[in-house]
């Protein structure tokens, strides 16, 4: 069914259609959220937090077109959210969070991936993300993030520049 | 770099149970959401739930001021107990009651009026400053008897709310879970202390399950009534 249609229908309370429609983004969800949050069981209660609220302001989506960067959209701050929410609970007790919060899956992932993880800010991510995974563009983007052009260019350099500087450094040791 | 980053994101493995989670989410909205119904449904559901738990105080005490001033003596005495009867909701019941006695016939509005009398003395006995009654600190045999008035007066509520009865159109069964439903309604807004529909996030979690469930069944409910 096309994704219009879809759209239409869920706007009217149909749930069994909404997942249908949800179902066909919920991996690219859970792996934007697992690039800000770095770990399985958060990036899961971001995709549920993100079916909740979409499915919930579903009917205020005026064009159907734009379903997918405004699901982007509700990621990244569901994503940004949780972060905060953390930082309040992790600075109490970092080390015991830090020994659990990595579990077994997660070192099967590659170091350049962790190095991205971890080597940018939230906001560097967010337009890494969206530039490279959902290919969008500069304008795109500041719109999607509601930041002036400019600021989203200098942030993407930025971000890239680190990404440069930690290749080298990987190549260096390696 | 385009394809080299979307390769290493593809490292990242999707766990088994993500489908699920997406479900959890869409059905924790649509319960909240209240069903297939649409807005205009939930406006008349609103007014509806409203008239139904909040008009038994309001319309008691407008009863009692207006018609049977011998029973609880003084508008200032119940307003000391119901709170949140206003002027505005006693003129609006008043008329309401009017109403009844109009439409209603003598013979039922002396029904209706025994049966108001049931609900007044349990109001002033238990209920909170919102007139909500929490049902479950209710003494067992007083709260079988209430039951009994309310599976005996929902009618007249309906009635009063331009909705055909909820007894005609309902099975015996599903009209006993209706009036818990109603009964489970009241008793979270008296446990919250609210006098209108609350939001879920005002809700203790222990207690949501049970109040969408009541909510849930009196959309229901509402809806049957709209439609037939």
């Amino acid at each position: 069914m096309k994704l219009e249609s879809l759209v239409k229908k869920a706007q009217k309370g149909n749930d069994k259609a909404y997942l249908m429609l949800f179902q066909q983004f919920e991996e690219d969800i859970y792996r934007m959220a697992y690039v800000y949050v770095k770990n399985k069981d958060d990036a899961l209660d971001i995709v549920q937090e993100v079916a909740y609220q979409s499915f919930k302001k579903i009917s205020t989506l005026k064009n159907p077109e734009y379903f997918k960067t405004w699901l982007m959209k509700i990621t990244i701050n569901s994503a940004l959210n949780l972060i905060n929410k953390n930082k309040k609970v992790i600075q109490l007790n970092p080390s015991f969070e830090v020994l659990n919060g990595k579990e077994d899956e997660d070192i099967a992932l590659s170091l350049s991936l962790y190095e991205l993880m971890d080597t940018l800010q939230e906001d560097e991510k967010s337009i890494i993300l969206l530039k490279y995974y959902d290919d969008r563009t500069i304008k795109e983007i500041s719109e999607i993030l509601d930041i002036p052009l400019g600021t989203a260019k200098s942030v993407l350099y930025r971000a890239l520049d680190k990404l440069r500087q930690n290749l080298k450094e990987v190549e260096n040791y390696g | 770099m385009d394809n080299q980053f979307k390769q290493e994101l593809t490292k990242i493995e999707i766990p088994v149970e993500l489908h699920e989670r997406s479900k959890l989410g869409i059905n924790k909205a649509k319960k909240e959401m209240g069903g297939r119904a649409t807005r205009f449904v939930k406006k008349r559901l609103a007014v509806a739930v409203i008239a139904a738990c909040l008009m038994v105080p309001t319309g008691a005490f407008a009863y009692q001021a207006l018609l049977a001033d011998d029973l609880y003596g003084s508008f200032d005495n119940l307003k000391k107990h119901v709170a949140s009867a206003t002027m505005e909701s006693y003129l609006l019941f008043d008329a309401k009651l009017n109403q009844a006695s109009g439409e209603l016939g003598q013979e039922q509005f002396e029904q209706f009026k025994d049966l108001l009398n049931v609900f007044t003395s349990a109001k002033l006995e238990y209920g909170d400053k919102n007139g909500n009654i929490d049902y479950s600190q209710i003494p067992a045999e007083r709260l079988e008897e209430i039951k009994i008035a309310m599976h005996e007066i929902q009618p007249y509520f309906d009635k009063l709310n331009g909705l055909p009865s909820s007894k005609d159109i309902l099975t015996k069964e599903e009209y006993d879970q209706y009036i818990k439903a109603l009964m489970t309604y009241e008793t979270t807004m008296a446990q919250i202390g609210v006098s209108s529909a609350p939001e879920i996030d005002m809700i203790p979690a222990e207690l949501q399950e049970e109040f969408i469930e009541a909510q849930e069944y009196l959309n229901y409910v509402n809806e049957k009534q709209i439609e037939y």
